[in-house]
């Protein structure tokens, strides 16, 4: 199933330039790992040393902070986003 | 071809003063209170608000200027830094004139302000806020707006907010992208929810990756919308939410906020850590090397004036003295005690620096 992903135009160089794009996986433990695995610059963006998610970084899937969540083996749906934040400090 | 008119063009009026009659608060705030959600009597909420505005880069200058125009009673705008040239592309309440006099931020917003509304009770303040006076800051206090540059001063005024119940609207804006949240003590979670620690925001700051003028105005002004909704008691209107803009390729989502974490240490389990840190520690601000260094002692500026002068450039206004040094580097001192060590990014050249002209 293809999900929409979105990421900061900030870090776009590490996804072809691209702030939205398609990808396929059957859950979305599975997506997050693709979405490493296929965008290796990404990694260093979203998760620390120990391969948490960065304290800025919010991994949204549709309305939900993946952090909130008890489980991640969830089936993709058709029209599923997974949106790359980052909490903005400048002002 | 349209001609335009020179100053000294006969059919232009000449310059001169107008015997003004005061502004009444029916001329002044008529549009607003023709909004049926304000009408009157929300009118008469706003001027009895005291609104808190730390920061006045950016977001904080948009803000104010809505919060003066709006009529709000009472504007305490509070900023340690001082006007310069690259401030002017966005931070709309300065002009040339207040680069030329290295106007502190808040006393340059200050003035500006009471020309745009004087019954707004103004109060401006030259400081930096840390654990020892943020919560001093917020003494008769009704709903603070974040206008600052890094996530270390917004968890301070995170944890003073919630400690005292005080509802506060983070805004952030860089690079062509911004985010804004209404977070209210006993409703919503807090900001430390949402980033923790805040962990250094990426690096990216409005002087490492550039930010463009209207990504903070509309951020601002979101901020400033949920601001007069919370003012005139409109709770349910609010947006909610965590709001996020990317302007440039145009995304936008807002966002479900999460319940309070359970091990929270500010909403949960009260313990407010931002308070407890420790105020003397040097600060790095917003990335444009400088290092901030809070001394004890107030500093007597003319006295400094004639102690700097044989050993470097030194120009003073009544707010603060500069001191370009013969290794390169300039001190900023401030009558408050504070030190701002510009060009380095090293804290511990920065105390090289502090130790060597200022002394321990």
């Amino acid at each position: 199933m293809q999900l929409e992903v979105s990421v900061p135009l900030l870090i776009s160089d590490c996804t072809r330039g691209r702030t939205r794009f398609p990808l396929e996986a059957g859950t979305l433990a599975e997506a997050l790992r693709l979405l490493v695995e296929t965008y290796p610059l990404l990694r260093v963006h979203l998760y620390n040393e120990q391969g948490n998610v960065r304290e800025h970084v919010l991994l949204y899937y549709n309305d939900d902070n993946i952090a909130w969540l008890d489980d991640l083996d969830i089936p993709i749906q058709p029209g599923d986003k997974l949106r790359v934040l980052q909490a903005v400090s400048g002002g | 071809m349209n001609e335009i008119p020179s100053p000294s063009d006969k059919r232009v009026p000449a310059a001169g003063r107008m015997i003004m009659q005061p502004i009444t608060p029916n001329q002044r705030y008529s549009r607003q209170t023709l909004f049926a959600p304000i009408g009157p009597e929300g009118q008469r909420r706003i001027s009895s608000s005291r609104v808190l505005i730390v920061g006045m880069g950016a977001l904080g200058t948009v803000l104010a200027s809505h919060m003066v125009r709006a009529g709000v009673g009472t504007l305490r705008i509070v900023d340690r830094d001082y006007v310069e040239p690259s401030n002017l592309q966005r931070q709309m309440l300065y002009d040339e004139e207040d680069v030329a006099g290295a106007l502190p931020k808040a006393v340059a917003a200050g003035r500006k302000l009471a020309r745009i509304n004087s019954d707004v009770q103004l109060d401006p303040i030259v400081s930096d806020v840390t654990p020892l006076n943020a919560e001093k800051l917020m003494k008769g206090i009704d709903l603070v707006l974040d206008g600052t540059d890094n996530f270390r001063t917004r968890l301070l005024l995170n944890d003073a907010c919630f400690k005292k119940g005080i509802p506060f609207v983070y805004g952030g804006a860089v690079s062509a992208q911004g985010m804004t949240a209404m977070l209210v003590p006993g409703e919503t979670c807090c900001l430390r929810c949402l980033i923790g620690s805040g962990d250094g925001g990426g690096g990216q700051t409005c002087d490492t990756v550039g930010v463009i003028a209207p990504i903070v105005d509309i951020i601002a002004s979101f901020q400033a919308v949920e601001a007069l909704k919370h003012m005139v008691g409109d709770a349910g209107a609010r947006r909610g939410g965590l709001l996020s803009l990317e302007v440039w390729h145009y995304h936008s989502m807002n966002l479900k906020l999460p319940e309070p974490r359970k091990d929270c240490p500010t909403c949960r389990l009260r313990q407010y850590p931002a308070l407890e840190a420790d105020a003397e520690d040097a600060a790095t601000l917003c990335g444009r090397e400088t290092v901030q260094i809070q001394g004890a002692r107030p500093f007597d500026l003319e006295a400094w004036e004639r102690r700097l002068a044989p050993s470097c450039t030194v120009s003073r206004n009544p707010f603060l003295l500069r001191a370009e040094l013969p290794e390169g580097e300039r001190l900023v001192l401030f009558p408050d005690g504070r030190v701002l060590v510009q060009g380095t990014e090293d804290p511990s050249r920065a105390r090289t620096l502090y130790d060597r002209y200022v002394g321990s």
